[in-house]
């Protein structure tokens, strides 16, 4: 009997029981009229309230509950406040290590590839594109092909990487293969413009012979694509794959040169052939497993206009052609210059680019860094401005101030130990220099120490400047990347320019360096206004 | 376009013609129907970018306006399909620091002044709505909004309006992450100031929220009538939702009130208010809709194929009780259970059957099948599921039941009246209007009361009859399909006539006013 009772009526018919129920639902009220909405949300209506509650209306009794629950909800707030009173806390020391490792650990991955060719150059003497026994004109035809291949997809492969990550960032895989299919298209299509375009202007202009440049664009186009390939990996970030498909590449040299003895040019040709179908290849499965997986491709969509595209992202192409530029610029510089006057317009200068190669070394302990820098800020800017109070605004600021200052610490620290490391530990080698010729042909000539420390150096104040742009990247500003960048080009290009003219050819290194510092520099002026206010640019990075 | 022919422009939220629902189906049916003497321009906003359309879209609908607020990288040339992209750059190569400072941040503050408190004069809302509008036909929404003086000004009236004098407790003070967030969402939902609107006869908007900034526009800038429907009323729906969210009191609070400016503003400016039901009016009037202004226009049903057939052989011997509804808890399915336990006692071979969706809350619909097995109503309860014939539904009862908290003037109660089914419902919403004298009504959450009701009608044949008589008589009368639609063609043929003023001539608030003469000047 009690049973049927409690089933027969389930109203609310007291106030009591409403302002519970109400409060469960809402706690804290907004207003009169969120309480009086959700009062009739529970069934309660105008009639009931006269004449179950005894008010005039609905508003009325809202009125009263809102009052109450309002005051109970500021006294429990109030006892609650002091014990939770919230401040911005750093982690702790344990769980930044711990963080530090894994994400150095994944930066020094990015240079694993690299490494590998540089460790197969050792020990089989060859790699994808190298090969120990390259006269000056093979490496000259080998550095026009890895340089231009360089300049020509920098750009493409940055506007690759930001748009697929921007996919990727809301798990839309479908619109980041569209996105990468449109952008490699565009990129293979600039490659054999490019092509043609360098051909014909050496026929009408014969600054190469023509068995030369035929081979330089053979190495430049297949390079191409093999960075186009691997930059699709790297955005997928499936940097162990990238890795292994690059061994495999070198195996198949090795092969080719060991086994069927196709000579260099086919061996290297036939592997970067191959290994730009197997990164291609993977990366297309990849997408279309996500895209299954996730059942993307059951609902249209499509990209935005190409000129919707390139407005958004044509600050990452600049930015991208003009790091390889940079990169490469004092290279063409020094190359071009005497004395004595190179045999071609630009030529290979073995002591200079193996101190470029030592060099690039350093790079490999330092540029890791970037990768724990970037997610460290990434992964603590929205919990800290969880945590963070509106009035504790300037602390998150300050908070974020430290933090930069704390990177550029660990970044210079880590590249000056770099330098060293890398210094002695190739300086070593010396000792072997009478029972290995190659040791003593490396450091035969001065130039290639002297290169070392200036473009190490130089090194130091790039990374400063990339740790800078990606900051500014990780928030949607690539404005202030792309016109640091420039401002160090032309630097690099006009002092290298005037250095290794004036002086002598190694000295285009001087213009290496002082574009490196103009790009720490205005990228540091940038990134002093950006964490001035980061909360700002937090919120306009949409 | 026909300049016999109206014109409207037609302005939807998350329904027509990207989604299904109640709003959705309403609002193709109309459109359809004027297929001959109406034409459309539909406005649309949705959520994301990548939707189809999910109706036939009739001749009549002369083009679409799909205005995403989320999802995009540059909105404006996403719905502005006229102008070319190379405009749009110019456009904000031409917003700069000066013109951002001049003559949008004067408007901004008014704004925020509002924006925290939304009860201030409702014309000097619209005023604002249209200067904002006027001035994103010259300059870049994006640019404008993602320039760091807005930011900084939103954060200082925040300090000012809000911190300052007391409003928020100390445990009600926002994060950091919610003032960031709160700007985004003006960045979002304020979108359609930056549509170009075209001029014509009239503007439905669908709710009283941010698709009718079109119609606010269109009334100052060529003088063009608006009208409103409400199917809920959206602030109050706002004010539920909002309220039993987990979000931080200030987001709730930005949100709601954001809402109450826009209804306010809309109900004010609007020339006609028209809720579904009556009862609605109670809430429209709250929020500064003039009383002179509210008419309800009531849905219709087709009533050829919601007409009274023989029941099935499944339920011919059978007393069965019919209901459609989506299993979630504003249908109360739990009252309704209770009801159908209460009946048995008297009937025990009654048969309850409700059709709707039953993915709609899961654990709802496992917490109402768990009910259902402790009283042991397996063999008189069922969950139908999904039933792709609704015509068909409520020919299988004797009768129908709704045992809703809360609605507004529900389809299901007249297409049941229609089958000349008579209702035991919960007296909620618009339904007393509905069923008035051809059913049974009951309070809500009160199984006894809708229990006594069913036995009434299953026990009385000659009652049941009549009232199935009536209640299709009613509906023939009053909710017809063609009735609904010939009022809104009435509404817009009233409208096409009509020849208003421009209320950009009256504007008054000293910062549109501004903005208003350097742009005319420079234009």
């Amino acid at each position: 009997m009690s049973e049927l009772h409690d089933i027969e009526n389930l109203t609310i018919d007291n106030v009591g029981k409403l302002k519970r129920e109400v409060k469960n639902l809402v706690g804290n009220p907004l207003s009169t009229w969120a309480v009086a909405a959700t009062i009739e949300s529970l069934g309660v209506r105008e009639v009931d309230v006269r004449e179950d509650f005894g008010y005039e209306s609905i508003f009325e009794l809202a009125d009263e509950i809102y009052d109450e629950l309002k005051q109970e909800a500021r006294e429990e707030q109030e006892s609650q406040t002091e014990s939770l009173e919230e401040k911005i806390e750093s982690p702790s020391i344990w769980e930044q290590l711990t963080f530090f490792l894994r994400h150095y650990g994944k930066g020094l991955l990015f240079s694993l590839p690299m490494i590998s060719q540089i460790a197969a150059v050792i020990v089989f003497r060859y790699s994808l594109w190298a090969w120990l026994e390259f006269n000056e004109a093979q490496a000259t035809v080998v550095a026009f092909g890895t340089i231009t291949a360089f300049v020509l997809t920098g750009g493409f492969i940055q506007v690759l990487g930001r748009s697929v990550s921007s996919y990727k960032s809301s798990d839309n895989f479908y619109l980041a293969y569209e996105s990468t299919k449109q952008i490699l298209g565009a990129g293979v299509i600039t490659v054999g413009v490019a092509t043609v375009a360098l051909f014909l202007i050496n026929l009408l202009i014969p600054f190469y012979p023509n068995a030369m440049i035929t081979l330089g664009l053979v190495y430049m186009i297949l390079i191409s694509l093999l960075l186009l390939a691997s930059g699709v990996l790297y955005a997928l970030e499936r940097q162990v794959s990238i890795l292994v498909i690059i061994i495999l590449g070198t195996l198949i040299v090795l092969f080719n040169m060991e086994v069927l003895n196709l000579g260099i040019y086919l061996s290297q040709w036939i592997a970067m052939a191959a290994t730009i179908l197997l990164l291609a290849g993977y990366a297309y499965l990849v997408f279309n497993l996500k895209i299954r997986s996730t059942h993307q491709g059951s609902v249209k969509q499509t990209l935005p206009k190409p000129e919707v595209r390139y407005y958004v992202n044509y600050r990452y192409f600049i930015y991208g052609l003009g790091y390889f530029l940079f990169l490469f610029v004092d290279r063409i510089l020094a190359w071009s210059a005497g004395p004595p006057p190179p045999p071609y317009i630009i030529w290979f200068n073995t002591p200079y680019e193996l101190g470029m190669d030592w060099a690039l070394l350093t790079l490999v302990l330092s540029v890791a860094v970037l990768e724990y820098s970037i997610q460290a800020f990434s992964k603590y800017l929205v919990p800290l401005q969880e945590k963070a109070k509106f009035s504790q605004l300037k602390a998150f600021n300050d908070y974020y101030r430290k933090f930069y200052f704390r990177q550029l610490a660990l970044l210079i620290g880590f590249s000056i130990v770099s330098i060293l490391l890398t210094y002695f530990a190739v300086d070593s080698l010396r000792m072997f220099q009478n029972k290995v010729p190659e040791i003593r042909d490396f450091f035969a000539n001065p130039m290639t120490t002297k290169v070392f420390w200036l473009a190490s150096i130089s090194y130091v104040f790039l990374n400063i400047g990339l740790l800078n742009a990606l900051f500014f990247f990780t928030l949607n500003k690539p404005a202030f990347s792309m016109y640091s960048m420039l401002a160090g080009l032309t630097v690099n290009f006009f002092v290298g320019f005037i250095c290794s003219r004036v002086i002598a050819l190694e000295y285009a290194t001087i213009g290496l360096m002082a574009g490196s510092i103009c790009f720490a520099v205005v990228s540091g002026l940038f990134a002093r206004k950006f964490f001035k206010r980061l909360d700002y640019y937090y919120y306009s990075a949409f | 376009m026909d300049k016999d022919k109206p014109t409207i422009l037609f302005e939807t939220e998350g329904s027509y013609p990207y989604s299904g629902g109640g709003v959705s189906t309403w609002a193709h049916i109309l459109c359809s129907e004027l297929e001959d003497r109406v034409d459309f321009v539909l406005l649309a906003l949705t959520g994301n970018p990548f939707v189809e359309s999910r109706y036939r879209m009739t001749s009549n609908i002369k083009s679409i306006i799909h205005v995403p607020l989320w999802g995009v990288e540059e909105p404006i040339s996403h719905f502005d399909e006229q102008t070319p992209f190379s405009e749009h750059v110019l456009r904000k190569s031409e917003t700069g620091n000066l013109a951002i400072e001049k003559l949008f941040m004067p408007m901004f503050r008014d704004f925020l002044d509002r924006l925290f408190d939304p009860f201030q004069p409702a014309h000097e809302c619209g005023e604002l709505i249209y200067g904002f509008w006027k001035f994103f036909q010259h300059h870049d929404y994006k640019k404008t909004l993602s320039d760091p003086l807005v930011w900084t000004e939103f954060k200082r009236r925040l300090q000012q309006k809000v911190m300052n004098n007391g409003s928020y407790s100390v445990a009600e003070e926002p994060r950091m992450l919610d003032v960031t967030f709160g700007m985004r969402w003006l960045y979002h939902f304020m979108m359609p100031l930056a549509v170009s609107i075209p001029n014509v006869s009239a503007s439905h908007a669908t709710l009283a929220g941010f698709p009718a900034i079109a119609s606010i526009v269109a009334k100052y800038e060529y003088g063009t009538p608006m009208v409103v429907t409400d199917h809920g009323v959206y602030i109050r729906e706002r004010l539920i939702n909002v309220s039993q969210t987990d979000m931080p009191f200030f987001s709730k609070k930005l949100l709601v009130n954001l809402a109450t400016f826009m209804t306010r503003v809309v109900y004010h400016h609007a020339d006609l208010i028209s809720p579904v039901t009556s009862i609605n009016a109670k809430w429209e009037r709250e929020f500064e809709a003039p009383e002179e202004r509210i008419r309800p226009i009531y849905n219709g049903v087709d009533t050829e194929l919601f007409r009274p057939q023989p029941k099935p052989k499944h339920t011919q011997d059978q007393p069965t009780v019919v209901a459609v509804a989506h299993v979630f808890p504003l249908k109360d399915i739990e009252t309704m259970i209770y009801s159908c336990d209460l009946v048995r006692r008297e009937i025990p071979n009654v048969q309850y059957i409700i059709y709707g969706s039953l993915e709609v809350d899961k654990p709802y619909v496992k917490k109402c099948r768990k009910l259902v097995e402790k009283l042991n109503l397996e063999d008189n309860f069922t969950f139908g599921g999904y039933h792709d014939t609704p015509s068909e539904i409520f020919n299988e009862g004797d009768i129908s039941i709704l045992s809703s908290i809360s609605e507004g003037f529900p389809y299901t109660v007249l297409e049941s009246m229609s089958c000349s089914r008579p209702v035991v419902a919960t007296d909620v919403g618009g339904v007393s209007e509905a069923v008035e004298g051809c059913g049974v009504l009951c309070k809500p959450r009160a199984p006894r009361e809708l229990a006594d009701g069913v036995i009434k009608l299953l026990n009385d044949d000659e009652l049941r009859i009549e009232l199935g008589r009536q209640a299709r008589s009613r509906v023939l009368l009053k909710y017809t399909i063609n009735k609904s639609v010939d009022n809104y063609y009435d509404v817009y043929q009233a409208f096409h006539e009509r020849n208003d003023e421009p209320l950009k001539r009256e504007i008054e608030l000293p910062s549109v006013c501004q903005m208003m003469e350097r742009v005319e000047a420079n234009v």
